[in-house]
């Protein structure tokens, strides 16, 4: 689960934490055939290195470990889950056999057994069975491990039960239906033991063993990770391709600057791109020298929380003036290229329990916000500028620097300034916006989440997470605790996504977020590249990938 | 000369003290808590947070966090990433060489560049190639540094696919980044060896050495190079602050993993450990560059070694 | 010194004024209103271009003046008046004094400017405050450095000691004799030192620690524009060319003030500049070296 801290790492990222968390802004479906036609092109001769630039540096190389969305996308070719979860490539999803062959869920989604797999190594030489299963997940909750992202995915964890070498039970003490997303999602990948006790939690990190289809060679902090083919992989799942990976190394190499990204891949030293600023996609594009690759992601749209608690957005009127008078379809034309997608929803649509009918609570319709505003008291002044009791409409806006949300916010806010609202807007690093946003010192702010099931939404609009955690719409409404927590204690599918869809439906009734478009990663590449996966978060996986 | 390095020494003893204690108070006014940073990504607790407080020591009374940080210091031992879990020193020792390499790079850039051009014009003051060189080493010390940078990756990678964009270890690679930050370090050692030439030309030893019948050139040569690069190597040493300053951003142009883009991430995500660290590292090589400079100074140039250690 | 010197430089003056004060003297349009004229190139009605958001190009570069220059010339004044403050008393004070003093410069030289410029905008916010105390900060222990080894030259003159001998006191001695000797030298000193202000003010707008946004800056303007300097190469070689310029124009009257100013120097560029720079290698000052 990983707070998107999206493209546009423009230099001003060195500003942001430690290189950017996640992966990136999203351009969503507009091209997803392209994504899933490079599967069925022709399969070139294998071999060749395969250089993707990152915008971003890993914290650590261990799934089970890492805060940042962009060590979930290396993990998927260092690690199998037990069970794979991709795009079926219609727009829908399917669950895949990774190192598990079979599974059953409890009626109340809080034991799930695994029948796994027989005949897999780890990359170490050891043998796949089910202590390694027990072992990774212990791992995780090992507070030795300071588990960032896999801790909070895993939920309420009692223990990994070994029923036999080859089967497994994951026990929760209560319900805990989001589960079988999550194990998919890369935070979950099984290590082997072996290798967990020869390096200890923290040294593990430097020293990943797991199965996947690339093996670690070696990674240069802050530079760039080189991975090898695992000859012996035959064990990933038939959507991915067969048998072992085409290529013989596969290199992630880090480029935090976007331009530096671009350069790059023009001068060939990079064959893919990821997260490139909107600009230099529409450029790479109409140069028809490369492809671009968009994977939507499950998560929060890009967008701006809205802050309930402090005036004038303490005010619902004033709320639904600011979602009616921002026009996302233009920013998204006009600002980003077209290359992403609007958003009008808290989650983006391949998400479980998206509410298509939320997405119509607001439209485009500045004179409805002009009509809320004189509704709320607020009179137009000098300037333009709207007035109550002599006290100015403004609005205080703190963004995190590197969260690619400045140029968009300029166009809000020029469209804000059109119903009548003045707007101080700051850039912040990360850590001073985080503290900014807790103490609730702004009316909006910037956030956007990649993630893998709806129960994120808990992370970021429950009453408990205003004071440390990204509830930085300060919104406390028990109601929807109550809400989501029931959904995630709910096995059966659609049941739990209606009740999602109603917290949706709520969330956007109440105006506390102002989304603007959906996460995403993008991948600029060279035509030599082919035979690339999606995954459901945003990523790639590269386990039949060729290079020309 | 012993005493003059010992006095030297002992002068830089306090200064670096003075750099890690003052890093170290500075850190703590940024705002945010490196807990947080930390667990971002997490849905955290408030009792997660303040249980990794604690086993940070974030809760610790300051003068206790600075004495672990001294003590541990003095063993050697500079923490642990707050962000990575790897020990600072690792991770500060990665990425050394290539800040290293990239500044002594450019720094060759300029002496190759400035020396010659700022001979060449203090030689002929009021001449035309006087006024070539002074134009450029005016245009040099006036062109962005990172503007260049821009400007020298679209025309020699992208448009003439000669040099690479990123680095990628090779030699090849370190060009672009080096005559970007060099360049105007280069326009400075010109403008500074123009003045001293014409002056040192003008001096009576030069005079006299003139009317013995030396050769001009090796007059040049011998003496006024001589002093003429005095100038030259005092800047480079106390440029150091600005020249990291310049490596950060280049670092971060040119994809190069090193020391001052590293800084700036960590000052910013209140990765505490790390610039702690970083400043040490970076105060020592400011004192250790500004010594050898001195010692360098005082070896040509007897008469300041009498002065700096009056 | 030719006319035409004289005319370029006062019409520089002039035209740093106006940008200052009065930039709508410049620039009709409004530098932050957006348009439908996305990206469009150099043309009459838009003299520079505009950008992603219809904005002005030529109106932003006009308004992005002010907070560059604002940085720079505060940043150094700021510098310039407390190196002097520092100066004097590291150079009339006790030894110990002294010592304690001087060694805090040096620990300030050894801080690179991008640290402190990070530490001050984490905490106090980015904006042209911080800019203005990042330099003013970082430009201080040159200015120090410089002034103290002036004023413990200068004691030493004679007319200082006669002065002492016939009971004047410490610090009237210093306010008589040593400020306005120091005063040249610090006008020539700041003077230089403001190409470097601006160099280092634009560094710090470029990695977005500058001005809130929507308003114009060079630096951020730049940086904003890098990504398209293939395809919109107006967006960044305009502020660019600005930035050039005004630094140009900076080092040029930073070093005729120095002509005229420096009065041990006489007029000859050459020896004036000498002193400075055998004063800078021995005594260290990070500002004078860049311009002078």
């Amino acid at each position: 689960m990983n707070l998107s801290h999206p493209g546009q790492f423009s230099r001003r990222r060195l500003l942001g934490l430690g290189g950017g968390l996640a992966a990136g802004i999203g351009l969503a479906p507009m091209l997803t055939a392209c994504g899933d036609s490079t599967s069925s092109a022709a399969t070139p001769a294998g071999g060749g290195t395969l250089t993707m630039g990152i915008n971003a540096t890993p914290d650590t190389l261990d799934p089970g470990a890492t805060g940042l969305a962009l060590t979930l996308l290396i993990s998927f070719a260092l690690f199998d889950p037990l069970v794979y979860w991709l795009p079926d490539g219609k727009g829908g999803s399917a669950f895949h056999p990774g190192l598990a062959e079979s599974w059953t869920i409890s009626p109340d989604a809080s034991v799930y057994t695994f029948k796994l797999r027989k005949g897999v190594t780890f990359h170490d030489g050891t043998t796949f069975d089910a202590k390694a299963v027990k072992a990774t997940y212990d791992h995780v909750v090992d507070p030795k491990t300071k588990s960032k992202s896999g801790l909070g995915a895993l939920g309420p964890y009692k223990e990994t039960k070994i029923l036999d070498d080859y089967t497994v039970q994951i026990v929760f003490t209560a319900p805990n239906a989001s589960f079988l997303h999550q194990q998919a999602a890369g935070n979950f990948g099984i290590s082997s033991p072996a290798a967990l006790a020869k390096y200890g939690p923290t040294a593990y990190g430097n020293n990943p063993v797991g199965t996947g289809p690339f093996t670690f060679q070696s990674y240069q902090a802050g530079s760039q990770l080189t991975l090898l083919k695992n000859p012996k992989y035959t064990w990933g799942p038939k959507a991915l391709g067969e048998g072992p990976a085409k290529l013989d190394k596969l290199v992630f190499r880090i480029v935090t600057d976007d331009s530096g990204r671009y350069n790059a891949l023009q001068s060939g030293q990079l064959q893919i791109a990821m997260n490139l600023p909107p600009n230099n996609i529409s450029a790479a594009q109409k140069s028809g020298k490369f492809q671009q690759l968009l994977v939507p992601s499950i998560g929060t749209p890009l967008g701006m929380p809205i802050n309930v608690t402090k005036p004038p957005t303490d005010d619902p009127l004033v709320r639904q003036a600011i979602m009616y008078a921002v026009d996302q379809d233009a920013l998204v034309k006009d600002v980003l290229y077209d290359v992403y997608k609007p958003a009008h929803n808290v989650l983006t649509p391949i998400t479980p329990g998206y509410s298509a009918a939320a997405s119509k609570t607001y439209s485009y319709d500045p004179d409805k916000a002009g009509q809320l505003l004189d509704q709320a008291g607020w009179t137009v002044g000098d300037g333009g500028i709207r007035t109550k009791n002599g006290k100015k409409l403004s609005l205080e806006i703190i963004l995190f620097s590197g969260g690619g949300l400045e140029l968009p916010t300029q166009f809000a806010v020029s469209e804000l300034q059109k119903a009548g609202f003045s707007a101080n807007t700051a850039v912040q690093p990360f850590a001073t916006a985080q503290a900014s946003f807790n103490s609730g010192a702004h009316n909006l702010g910037s956030f956007g989440y990649y993630g893998a099931d709806p129960y994120l939404l808990n992370i970021w609009v429950n009453s408990n997470a205003i004071q440390s955690g990204f509830n930085w719409s300060h919104y406390a409404n028990p109601a929807v605790d109550k809400l989501i927590a029931k959904a995630n204690a709910t096995a059966a599918d659609a049941t739990r996504n209606g009740l999602y869809e109603q917290v949706g439906a709520k969330l956007m009734q109440d105006s506390m977020y102002l989304p603007l478009w959906d996460v995403a990663g993008a991948f600029t590449l060279s035509p030599k590249v082919q035979n690339l996966h999606q995954t459901l978060n945003g990523y790639l996986a590269f386990h039949s990938a060729t290079v020309g | 000369m012993l005493l003059f390095v010992v006095r030297r020494l002992g002068a830089a003893i306090p200064v670096v003290i003075g750099i890690t204690l003052i890093a170290f108070v500075l850190v703590h006014v940024v705002p945010g808590d490196p807990a947080k940073v930390i667990l971002y990504g997490a849905n955290a607790s408030p009792e997660q947070i303040a249980t990794l407080r604690q086993q940070l020591g974030l809760d610790d009374p300051l003068w206790r966090q600075y004495a672990d940080f001294a003590v541990n210091l003095v063993h050697g031992n500079l923490g642990t990433s707050f962000l990575t879990q790897t020990p600072v020193s690792h991770e500060l020792l990665s990425r050394a060489p290539s800040t290293l390499i990239l500044t002594a790079t450019s720094m060759l850039v300029a002496v190759l560049v400035g020396v010659p051009l700022g001979l060449v014009a203090g030689m002929r003051p009021g001449s035309v190639l006087d006024t070539v060189a002074r134009w450029i080493s005016f245009a040099g010390v006036a062109v962005p540094y990172f503007f260049l940078a821009l400007l020298l990756v679209l025309l020699f990678s992208v448009k003439l696919h000669l040099l690479s964009a990123i680095d990628d270890g090779t030699a090849k690679s370190l060009v672009l980044p080096a005559v970007s930050l060099g360049w105007g370090y280069a326009a400075i050692l010109t403008r500074l060896v123009r003045g001293r030439v014409i002056d040192e030309l003008r001096s009576d030893y030069v005079k006299s050495a003139r009317a013995r019948g030396s050769g001009e050139l090796r007059v040049l040569l011998r003496q006024v190079l001589r002093n003429s690069s005095v100038p030259a190597v005092t800047t480079i040493g106390l440029q150091f602050g600005n020249i990291l300053t310049g490596a950060a951003i280049t670092e971060v142009i040119f994809g190069r993993a090193g020391l001052g883009s590293f800084l700036a991430t960590s000052i910013t995500s209140k990765n505490i450990p790390v610039v702690q660290g970083a400043v040490v590292v970076i105060g020592i090589a400011y004192v250790v560059i500004n010594l050898g400079v001195d010692l360098i100074v005082g070896a040509i140039d007897p008469r300041t070694r009498q002065e700096a250690a009056a | 010194m030719s006319r035409l010197k004289w005319v370029v430089l006062s019409l520089a003056v002039l035209l740093v004024l106006l940008l200052l004060l009065a930039p709508g003297v410049l620039a009709h349009v409004d530098p932050v209103a957006t348009s439908d004229a996305h990206l469009e190139g150099p043309s009459g009605s838009h003299l520079f271009g505009t950008d992603l958001l219809g904005r002005d190009v030529y109106s932003r570069t006009v308004y992005g003046a002010r907070p560059v220059l604002v940085a720079s010339f505060l940043g150094v004044l700021l510098a310039s008046a407390a190196g002097v403050a520092i100066g004097v008393l590291g150079g009339v004070a006790p030894r110990w004094i002294n010592a304690v003093v001087m060694r805090l410069v040096d620990v300030f030289l050894a801080l690179p400017v991008l640290l402190i410029a990070l530490i001050l905008i984490a905490t106090a916010g980015s904006g042209v405050r911080s800019i203005v105390l990042a330099i003013g900060i970082a430009f201080t222990p040159g200015f120090a450095r410089v002034v103290e080894s002036s004023v413990r030259r200068l004691r030493k003159a004679e007319y200082v000691e006669a002065a002492r001998v016939f009971g004047s006191t410490t610090l009237r001695t210093s306010w008589r004799h040593l400020l306005p000797n120091l005063l040249t030298e610090v006008v020539v000193l700041g003077s230089s030192a403001i190409g470097w202000g601006i160099l280092t003010a634009t560094t710090l707008s470029f990695l977005g620690l500058g001005v809130r946004l929507p308003a114009p800056d060079w630096g951020s303007d730049l940086a904003a524009g890098a990504t398209n300097l293939a395809d919109a190469w107006w967006l960044s070689t305009f502020p660019g060319l600005a930035i050039m310029a005004t630094i140009l124009l900076a080092n040029f009257s930073g070093d005729h003030l120095m002509r005229v100013l420096d009065p041990r120097a006489g007029i000859r560029f050459g020896r004036s500049f000498r002193r400075l720079a055998i004063r800078l290698s021995r005594h260290g000052g990070d500002i004078a070296h860049e311009s002078a």
